[in-house]
């Protein structure tokens, strides 16, 4: 289904669990609620299931109000289905009269249901097993068995609550693709919940990331993972190195770093009166070369090597910059502690986040940001500091830093 | 309908591990294999000495009881080996004997179901209501469950029979079959509000939820998956009610007794007890009561074991409390009004009995006397004989509370073949009655052969501790174990590791944390054994009956003033005890949780 979330509250006592949320889930699409405990995700599930009524906002389904302000339309009139944390599957039916059971309250005719839920359960690989009852199920079955009985009854939309959570590390790599392919397959809208970015990076269309009962940033996984907006998203998406920068005073749009990195230009509003910045650099996005190297012009300075690690796909890195503050790396090579390298930053457009110190928070009211789900909040900047010459795609990394303007003054400091 | 409760602040809070990636979760029984405890080898001497006593006190008597009912000459002078349906026999030609079974039947059914649906009601108020003071309400149930029965049905009769406070104006009607079935219900339902209480928390809210968002409204979520889930708890639940009505001699010697309403172990006491004595009858009796109880174990096991009901599997969130709105303070009320006659009206009648002449006469300054205390007090064998039950309880206590250590000890380390018979023996003789057990040790012990060698323990107090002890130690053996089970191994490796020996693990580690436990065992035997009633009536010797033994005399010989009063000064007497015993403990732990504890064992 199309559903629209229009700025939903929960509170209860003096907590507020979930606040001002809006979305709004094209038909189709497979969404994932990410955040940590706390942040407001199973509370979202619950109203959007009708098993809690929202204290302020409303829910829409297909053109038909769901909830609104301390009321909900029953779960079972909802045609929305879930998938537990704990599966909780009854222990009493088989897996065929688990799977069964939406049907069989809805008064499908039975021929209808048991074709029905054979095409189910074969989607699920689970045809053998209908006779079976949970516990003589493993793990991964059980999920399977969960995911049948969600889909049967062919729902408007179906809600994931950390389906994964249960499984072993192994299982869970495998079930997400295979979970993926099911909910696509059956062409179902679903909003999945979880607190592991892989699994939410992996599986979904966009992500939805909460912090604390309140919708941090909404995008694409690549936007999530390239373009994050706050240092709550940076560090859930992912292990990242956050460089500070000042505006150069003399030049608009242009960056330094505090070891006289410069980065720049852009054709957007510079907006350098925030003062400081800090700069993405994912570790995977950081390239080392030996000191000794020919280094092509692009963002690059030197740093010095204090520690590493062997972690089979790539040695983890740890540098000192120039002055002093410290860098992550990921690379293919074993530096030795003490070398002197050649850093390269790899992104052809340096992200940076605008967020203000501790204690320079805006008290502006935090609705002119949910205006517009989409948009950054007040205090949310970000620009993109776009190199004005640099190819967008289709060259390597090296390619684009050896073709960077010659006006950078990037360099060793 | 859904509280704060439904927003657990942490998703992956504990019960996630229940459903892991194997096949099938494997319940209830903890690794007893644990390698951190192969050092407790030295105290491996404590199960032998556990399993002796097992057999000794529980295995004997009740082979004694099948050699006696099919050979009946077996223990007499000289003893003979001849095969004899005479017990049986007997049994069958006995219209006493044959209408008490069928009455004990009957009222184990018609209690079964009172019961349960009574202990259900209460398991769902006590557990997922929003119910005011169910903190109290608990603490209530489990005051029900452990006052003795003859107490119950003393007081009641005190009410109901002839001459009694209600026999004036309700002339008694209640002192029938029907209120025999009433007052066993008020006192039995306790069983059943334990098993479906825990067959409520084992299942998760999602089993609701899921049901709800898969479409099904909330009365087919009753019956289609509710009560499909809580039948195993209230079959359970059902069950041990039933056999507890039928081992019961507490209202049977009592109650029953003033409604002429024979029960069967009623008629085992009477064909021990009258002239001339049938043992061979009272042994075929026992033998089919005991194989009736064990049957309904064996099913009771069967309804709790199926399909991995013991795990929780609905998930890992509790079963969010229903408000019940404006019905909260009438079932309160309600509730109230349930203890109030489950305990209030029979210890009132028993109170009043003793401080009034006339019992049927009202409340006037007039109406009302000491005599009956100082009777009490002053009777041969009044105070005595609680003081006797004291000593004898605790010596009792103590020593049932040292068995069951040991073997909690032995237990951990042995998942053998021993182990497990004298698991077996153990749980089954929880549901031997008292008055069976009885039987089976004059059976054995009445030999005179025995007296020859030294050990004729028979008329003695020696018999009457053994026989408290095989009541006590089930719960002993269970508790202690459990709260063994529940040590973290890692707890004693790291110690170990550490550098601790046995004996600073044994007295920095383990005893600390046991230490309450044991305490409350100890409590739990010794409040048991004061009151005592089956064992007592057929074991106490000549010239020194114990507690019960001297109560229930003084209204056998229609003293009803003289033994209320002796009621009230015993259970006064016993409370102060209990009490005083029982704040040592809190101050020596500093945390009394009796009810959590002992909430293991159902």
């Amino acid at each position: 289904m199309s559903l629209k979330v229009r700025s939903l509250h929960y509170r209860y006592g003096s907590v507020t669990a979930l606040a001002d949320l809006s979305l709004e889930l094209p038909q189709g699409q497979i969404w994932a609620v990410l955040g940590p405990s706390g942040s407001g995700k199973t509370t979202l599930l619950g109203l959007l299931a009708g098993l809690l009524a929202p204290t302020a906002g409303e829910i829409w389904g297909e053109g038909r109000l769901l909830s609104r302000p301390g009321w909900a339309l029953p779960p079972e009139r909802r045609r929305m289905s879930m998938v537990f944390q704990d599966f909780a599957l009854w222990p009493h039916m088989t897996v065929a009269q688990t799977v069964a059971f939406p049907l069989t309250v809805a008064k499908v005719p039975e021929s209808e249901r048991r074709r029905r839920v054979e095409e189910v359960l074969r989607s699920v690989r689970l045809e053998a097993f209908a006779k079976r009852y949970p516990h003589e199920l493993s793990g991964g079955q059980r999920q399977r068995v969960a995911i049948a009985r969600a889909l049967v009854g062919r729902p408007s939309l179906v809600l994931l609550d950390e389906p994964m959570s249960n499984l072993d590390a192994r299982l869970r790599e495998s079930m997400r693709l295979e979970l993926a392919a099911t909910l696509r397959q059956e062409g179902v809208s679903a909003l999945y919940v979880t607190h592991d970015r892989i699994e939410a990076l992996a599986i979904a269309d966009k992500i939805l990331l909460m912090d604390a009962g309140k919708k941090v940033q909404e995008g694409t996984p690549q936007d999530l993972y390239q373009r994050p907006q706050t240092r709550f998203a940076v560090d859930f998406m992912g292990a990242a190195n956050l460089l500070a920068v000042k505006p150069d005073p003399d030049r608009r749009g242009v960056w330094t770093t505090g070891f006289g990195v410069r980065l720049h230009g852009t054709e957007e509003e510079p907006r350098q009166e925030e003062g400081q910045a800090l700069w993405l650099l994912r570790p995977e996005q950081v390239a080392l070369s030996a000191k000794a190297a020919v280094v092509p012009d692009g963002i690059v300075w030197a740093a010095t090597v204090t520690d590493r690690v062997y972690l089979g796909a790539y040695w983890e890195v740890a540098l000192r910059n120039p002055d002093g503050t410290q860098l992550r790396a990921h690379s293919q090579e074993g530096w030795s502690i003490g070398e002197e390298v050649t850093v390269a930053a790899l992104p052809t457009a340096p992200w940076l986040i605008h967020e203000p110190m501790p204690g320079q928070e805006t008290d502006q009211p935090e609705d002119a940001s949910l205006q517009d789900p989409q948009g950054p909040g007040p205090t949310l900047l970000r620009r993109r500091i776009r190199k004005t010459v640099a190819p967008r795609d289709g060259t390597s990394h090296r390619d684009q830093l050896a073709r960077a303007p010659e006006d950078s003054d990037s360099t060793s400091a | 309908m859904i509280g704060p409760r439904f927003l657990t602040p942490d998703p992956k809070s504990a019960g996630q591990a229940d459903l892991g990636a194997e096949p099938g979760p494997s319940p209830a029984r903890p690794s007893l294999l644990g390698r951190g405890f192969a050092w407790i080898g030295r105290l491996a001497v404590g199960g032998p000495i556990a399993t002796t006593a097992a057999v000794v006190l529980v295995v004997l008597p009740l082979c004694a009881i099948l050699f006696q009912s099919a050979l009946p000459g077996l223990f007499g002078v000289p003893p003979s080996l001849r095969l004899s349906g005479a017990g049986f026999g007997a049994m069958a030609a006995d219209p006493y004997a044959l209408q008490s079974g069928l009455d004990s039947l009957l009222l184990g059914l018609a209690t079964a179901v009172l019961a349960t649906a009574l202990g259900a009601l209460v398991a769902w108020l006590l557990t997922v209501s929003d119910l005011p003071a169910r903190r109290l309400y608990a603490g209530a149930v489990w005051a029900v469950f452990l006052a003795p029965t003859f107490l119950i049905g003393q007081g009641w009769s005190l009410l109901l029979g002839p001459g009694g406070l209600a026999g004036t104006f309700a002339g008694g009607a209640l002192l029938s079959p029907v209120g025999v079935m009433i007052v066993l219900s008020l006192k039995l339902f306790p069983f059943a509000t334990f098993t479906v209480q825990s067959g409520l928390e084992g299942l998760g809210d999602e089993v609701i939820q899921a049901g709800r968002i898969s479409g099904a409204r909330s009365g087919t979520v009753w019956r289609r998956l509710l009560i499909p889930l809580l039948v195993p708890a209230l079959t359970a639940g059902g069950l041990i009610v039933f056999a507890e009505v039928l081992s019961d001699f507490g209202v049977a010697a009592t109650l029953a007794q003033s409604a002429n309403f024979p029960l069967t172990t009623y008629a085992i006491y009477t064909a021990l007890e009258s002239f001339p004595t049938n043992f061979s009858e009272a042994a075929a009796m026992s033998v089919m009561l005991v194989a009736l109880v064990m049957l309904v174990q064996i099913g009771q096991r069967r309804a709790v074991g199926r399909r991995g009901f013991a795990t929780r599997w609905g998930g890992h969130k509790p079963l969010a409390p229903r408000l019940l709105g404006r019905f909260r303070h009438l079932a309160g009320v309600g509730l109230g009004l349930l203890f109030v006659l489950a305990l209030g009206v029979p210890a009132v009648a028993t109170l009043w009995s003793s401080i009034s002449i006339h019992v049927g006469a009202g409340f006037n300054l007039s109406n009302l006397t000491t005599a009956f205390y100082q009777a009490a007090i002053n009777v041969p064998y009044g105070m005595s004989a609680f003081a006797l039950s004291l000593v004898l309880a605790a010596v009792a206590a103590s020593l049932t509370l040292m068995l069951g250590v040991l073997q909690s000890f032995s237990w951990r380390r042995s998942s053998g073949a021993l182990g497990r018979v004298v698991d077996v023996i153990l749980t089954t003789s929880i549901a031997v009655p008292g008055i069976v057990l009885g039987a089976g040790y004059i059976f054995l012990w009445n030999q005179p052969w025995l007296a020859a060698i030294g050990l004729g323990l028979y008329g003695t107090t020696v018999l009457l501790v053994l026989g408290y002890i095989a009541t006590g130690l089930p719960y002993a053996v269970r508790l202690a174990s459990g709260a063994m089970a529940q040590l973290p191994e890692g707890q004693i490796s790291a110690a170990r590791m550490g550098g601790a020996s046995t004996r600073t693990v044994l007295g920095r580690i383990v005893v600390p944390q046991l230490a309450p436990t044991w305490l409350r065992i100890w409590l739990l035997v010794f409040a048991g054994a004061v009151f005592e009633l089956p064992m007592s009536m057929l074991l106490y010797p000549p010239g020194q009956p114990t507690a019960a033994v001297a109560i229930l005399h003084q209204f056998h010989s229609m003293q009803i003033g003289t033994g209320a009063a002796l009621t009230v000064l015993a259970t006064l007497g016993l409370g102060a005890v209990v009490l005083v015993l029982s704040g040592l403990l809190a101050r020596l732990t500093r945390s009394v949780h009796l009810d959590q504890s002992l909430g293991g064992r159902l």
